[in-house]
């Protein structure tokens, strides 16, 4: 495996995601989403910062799901259609490819969700509404997206369409996000067939839920070292096992 | 033309009379909340107590007529999904309620709400203030005096206890308990509490000069403005709801037309 091969098919997929109008339409509407933060926690009267914090940080989750789904999605169809794929791939071998593609869109996802959380951490402060778990929030919400992202890949290399990919995509990140509700729900109506087969989806689809935190962290309560460390193990894991998978069906697949 | 004719369709009868349709008030239970909320319970928390605000204050309907059940709902809701949400409790604890039945529904709320978060003071002084109201002064103080246990309640809580069995039907005694809430509430909701301090000031104020009017006439003023003729006061305060003073003609106390409750 070189190295230098996946590092420069990432520099290209992030230089590529930088100059992306899309990329900061989607920016545009963070900041849109804000405004409207702003008008909610006027609205409210009570609680004002913590609506603030709360509905930032969902906004950025949603931005950030949005360039994944609407962006990278459609950059790797764009790139097969227009044959810039064939270029890659008379150049670098198939897996250095896919580990790269997957850095750089790691690497644009990571940009924007820092621009968007510099831009939120200032409206705060202007605020006073400000406190520093706000960040280990938005690095679980990192978390989240980037296993989707390498989840979307695998989809990209697999399904025809960009549409389809993206549905999937979208998909997926609804039911990682419910799966542990989903089961609790299903467990409380004494069903242990369902129950057993929800228990299998849990362990297939992500538990995105587990990187859910932003409730402790508007009340400036972080999660311990060990949950932190295990989140990052989890996280790493299922990218690795999607990646491997990426890497095998592209390995195999004719173009 | 084209931008005419959506002007046009947007005030049709036909097209802005579906804004008149009566809304159904329904809340969706617990289980389903979180589902819909795709695990993001602090945002789905916020739109369940930011629906209630905005019912509230959209005032569509008079307080008397409110629908409190889809109330008490939505914020036991918002509560579920995110345990510590003191604005819902302070909401649905203490603005909302006003009569025997919305107070309740708001101490089946902070019960709620202080089981799963005992070790906050303000919870059983809210539920304490609730049943003081209600002039159920045993159960105020219990709730005043388990208040005033808990970490970072202020040091005159505890005398709250003895003040509610003394059965504190007066203005003074509701000052102290409206000065103890005024430091349970952050600085941004004290501004009601503060015009109703303000208000009892004025009440006490004018009750003392009708005990002054009493004890230089033997007989209790007719109306406040004697008070001002006799010059035992100089003039009427102004009430700060606007409402305006009075002494009621039958038991001879100060009110104002907007009662507090």
């Amino acid at each position: 495996m070189k190295t230098n091969q996946i590092l420069s098919t990432a520099l290209l997929t992030l230089k590529e995601g930088v100059r992306e109008k899309l990329f900061y339409g989607i920016f545009f509407l963070f900041f849109f989403l804000l405004q409207i933060n702003l008008v909610l926690a006027g609205l409210s009267g009570i609680e004002q910062d913590k609506i603030l914090r709360d509905f930032g940080l969902a906004a950025i989750e949603f931005s950030g799901l949005i360039i994944i789904i609407f962006f990278l999605t459609f950059s790797f169809f764009r790139r097969r259609q227009a044959k810039i794929l064939d270029f890659f791939l008379c150049r670098y071998r198939r897996r250095e490819f896919v580990l790269g593609d997957f850095l750089g869109s790691t690497l644009i996802l990571g940009s924007f969700i820092l621009l968007c959380a510099s831009v939120f951490s200032v409206f705060l402060l202007f605020k006073n509404a400000f406190n520093p778990y706000i960040f280990q929030a938005v690095y679980f919400s990192f978390l989240k997206l980037a296993i989707l992202s390498s989840i979307i890949l695998f989809l990209s290399i697999l399904l025809p369409s960009a549409a389809l990919c993206g549905l999937f995509g979208l998909g997926i990140y609804i039911g990682g996000s419910v799966s542990g509700i989903s089961l609790s729900i299903i467990r409380s109506g004494d069903k242990p067939m369902q129950a057993a087969i929800m228990q299998a989806y849990r362990y297939i689809l992500p538990c995105l839920d587990k990187f859910e935190i932003k409730l402790s962290a508007a009340y400036g309560q972080g999660v311990s070292f060990s949950y932190f460390l295990l989140a990052n193990l989890y996280a790493i894991a299922y990218i690795s096992i999607m990646l491997f998978l990426a890497a095998l069906v592209f390995e195999n697949r004719e173009w | 033309m084209l931008v005419l004719i959506i002007v046009w369709i947007c005030g049709h009868p036909a097209f802005s009379s579906r804004e008149n349709l009566e809304p159904l008030y329904l809340a969706p239970n617990k289980e389903l909340a979180k589902f819909m909320g795709l695990g993001m319970n602090a945002l789905a928390a916020d739109i369940f107590f930011l629906k209630v605000i905005n019912y509230i204050g959209e005032g569509a309907f008079p307080r008397g007529k409110w629908n409190l059940d889809w109330i008490y709902q939505n914020l036991g809701l918002a509560l579920e999904l995110d345990p510590g949400f003191e604005g819902a409790c302070f909401l649905g604890g203490m603005i909302i309620p006003n009569d025997e039945e919305s107070r309740i529904l708001a101490v089946k709320l902070l019960e709620k709400a202080g089981n799963r978060t005992p070790s906050n003071w303000k919870i059983p002084f809210w539920i304490g203030f609730n049943y003081y109201q209600a002039r159920r002064y045993q159960e105020a103080g219990d709730y005043f005096n388990l208040s005033a246990a808990l970490p970072g309640a202020p040091g005159h809580l505890a005398g709250m206890r003895i003040l509610s069995y003394y059965q504190a039907g007066n203005s003074q005694a509701s000052l102290v308990i409206l000065n103890s809430l005024l430091e349970s509430a952050s600085k941004k909701d004290s501004g009601w509490i503060k015009a109703k301090i303000e208000w009892l000031e004025k009440i006490a104020y004018l009750e003392e000069a009708v005990e002054k009017f009493k004890q230089r006439f033997a007989r209790p003023p007719e109306d406040l403005n004697e008070l001002t003729k006799t010059g035992i006061i100089g003039s009427i305060p102004q009430d700060p709801w606007l409402g305006g003073y009075y002494l009621d003609a039958k038991n001879k106390k100060v009110v104002s037309r907007m009662r507090s409750d």
